[in-house]
């Protein structure tokens, strides 16, 4: 995985780079905007990290300026100024994802994930974790070949939890995911459906598969 | 030309004005008797007895001197008192919203325009103080959003690596969650400030509050289950708004989450939507201990929290109802809270919805 990262804030762009080394990446970083768009446009970059607030070149522009030339690399926008707005903006210039600050790495990794996978086109019908599936198509639900019934809210929390494959997924994520809300709801209302979800998918067998990772958020996987 | 002299110039027309009308009137009177004298000789003129003559002067030129007086003195101090009527109503009239338009000036250098004008250099000053408040706590939000993200993103490489020693991940963990919560409080201020400066976007779409409200009252009952709280959706007219919908989700959720915080354990919720005439009202109303009466009219104000939810283990930053007040504000409406008279706690909010 070869990334760009366009970032002029110093230690932003440490964290985004060791974050993704520590993943398997390969990292280029650019410090201002003329150079970020250089960079891109010599190639070979499997996704693009551009924040909006730069020197010389702002990132949206960088992304109008190369969508102009037909360049088609997935870029995720990273922003301050913040929210539903610039999210709009962001996706005009032609971005394919946006990402406001402050963020977990966690949550970046979800999106860069998602994004190359979109890109390589892969969607299995069925979701699987050790012994339980859903399936996309018909929100099946069986663990050990036993049926569950889930509500929708509670199987799309399922889907979301299974698409992440092992990896922590942010109470942000979850409630985008699930109730579309782009704003914190400042409930507990992820804790509570996870309890829910626990209760059918858990309770009856021997080894839970909701994990709740402390500061992070939740994640399915065999527990180590 | 000055006020004072204006007045005084008017006051002076007035009685001249008066005084000709029963001068002219004196005239009429002593030449008819002249010409009675002259052609009747004295006896003709000694028939007018002088008291009558007076009598006739005060009748005929007193009277319509006093009412022209009153008439036309009163017409000429409205006129000389019209711009401190327009000053007054302009003063009347001047709130946050229109702190950057002028109240316009007669420009001829009196004491009102003088005033006018030393009220224009308030209001401006004022003007500005507000916007600096405002976009420091915007720019402050923003600020704070970059330095959250590297304390954020180092904190979860240390609750993550897996070489470090178990009770440090177990404290990176713990401080994770408090960077949350700051993140979460920046993230409602620069909302507010958005909202404050106008930048909230506006969409306008038709909503249908009554499904709004059906999914909040299912979504509330699952919350609230875990409380020991019941949630019960009286009357749910079927009413539409024009609005944003994400942003009445966010109003109705803020409440519901309130009226769940604020309970107690057994206690219960109960929610209405009705249409009165042109406008559609939201009604939720809970149990638990409420508000002493002396605080109730801060609830919207930030940061505010009763003294009662910070005694208990209650979460929040205090920011939630002064964000459900901007949105109904943002969508032309009107939110209230007040306690029914038994102690239960209702807000009340009131959308346009013309039919």
């Amino acid at each position: 995985m070869r990334l760009l990262i366009v970032e002029d804030e110093r230690k932003t762009a440490a964290l985004l780079s060791a974050t993704l080394i520590k993943e398997g990446g390969q990292v280029t970083c650019a410090q201002d905007g003329e150079a970020g768009l250089k960079a891109a446009i010599g190639g070979g970059f499997d996704a693009l990290l551009v924040d909006i607030m730069l020197p010389k070149l702002d990132g949206l522009s960088l992304v109008r300026q190369l969508r102009v030339r037909g360049d088609t690399t997935p870029v995720i926008v990273l922003s301050a100024r913040g929210e539903v707005e610039q999210r709009v903006e962001g996706l005009d210039a032609g971005a394919d994802d946006y990402l406001p600050k402050p963020f977990a790495m966690s949550e970046l990794m979800a999106r860069l994930r998602s994004l190359l996978r979109r890109n390589n086109q892969q969607r299995p019908a069925v979701l699987m974790m050790a012994d339980l599936t859903l399936d996309q198509a018909s929100r099946e639900t069986r663990r050990g070949g036993k049926r569950i019934e889930l509500s929708t809210r509670e199987s799309l929390l399922l889907e979301c939890l299974l698409r992440a494959e092992g990896s922590v997924v942010s109470r942000r994520d979850i409630i985008s995911a699930v109730w579309e809300y782009d704003f914190d709801p400042g409930t507990n209302l992820v804790d509570v459906y996870v309890r829910r979800l626990r209760d059918k998918i858990d309770r009856d067998f021997p080894l839970a598969l909701i994990q709740t990772v402390r500061g992070l958020g939740y994640t399915l996987r065999l527990p180590s | 030309m000055t006020l004072r002299r204006r007045i005084l110039s008017y006051y002076s027309m007035t009685l001249s004005l008066s005084l000709v009308i029963v001068g002219f009137w004196s005239w009429f009177e002593f030449n008819e008797q002249r010409d009675e004298a002259l052609h009747g000789g004295a006896e003709a003129a000694l028939k007018h007895d002088p008291l009558e003559e007076t009598l006739e002067i005060i009748l005929y030129g007193g009277l319509p001197a006093i009412l022209l007086g009153i008439l036309g003195g009163g017409l000429l101090m409205r006129r000389a008192l019209r711009p401190i009527e327009e000053l007054t109503e302009a003063l009347e009239k001047t709130d946050v919203s229109n702190l950057s338009n002028p109240v316009p000036r007669s420009g001829n250098g009196d004491e009102l325009d003088r005033m006018t004008a030393v009220f224009n250099r308030m209001k401006e000053r004022l003007g500005l103080s507000f916007t600096q408040a405002r976009e420091f706590t915007l720019n402050a939000s923003h600020e704070l959003k970059t330095p959250l993200t590297v304390i954020h993103g180092t904190l979860e490489q240390m609750a993550t690596n897996e070489l470090a020693a178990e009770v440090d991940r177990e404290r990176a963990a713990s401080l994770l969650e408090e960077v949350q919560r700051l993140s979460s409080i920046v993230g409602q201020l620069s909302f507010l400030a958005r909202a404050d400066a106008g930048l909230l976007p506006s969409a306008r779409e038709s909503a249908a509050l009554d499904i709004l409200v059906r999914d909040l009252a299912e979504e509330t009952m699952i919350l609230a289950s875990g409380a020991g709280v019941s949630v019960t959706l009286g009357e749910c007219q079927s009413v539409s708004v024009s609005g944003d919908k994400m942003r009445l989700r966010q109003l109705l959720l803020n409440l519901a989450d309130n009226a769940v915080k604020y309970n107690e354990r057994g206690g219960s919720i109960e929610m209405t939507l009705v249409r009165q005439n042109d406008d559609a009202v939201f009604t939720i109303t809970n149990t638990g201990i409420a508000l002493p009466a002396e605080l109730r009219s801060r609830v919207f104000e930030r940061f505010f929290r009763g003294d009662l939810a910070h005694n208990s283990a209650t979460e929040g930053s205090g920011l939630g109802l002064s964000i459900a007040k901007s949105i109904v504000e943002v969508h032309q409406g009107v939110i209230g809270y007040s306690v029914l008279p038994e102690g239960r706690t209702q807000v009340v909010v009131t959308l346009p919805s013309p039919r």
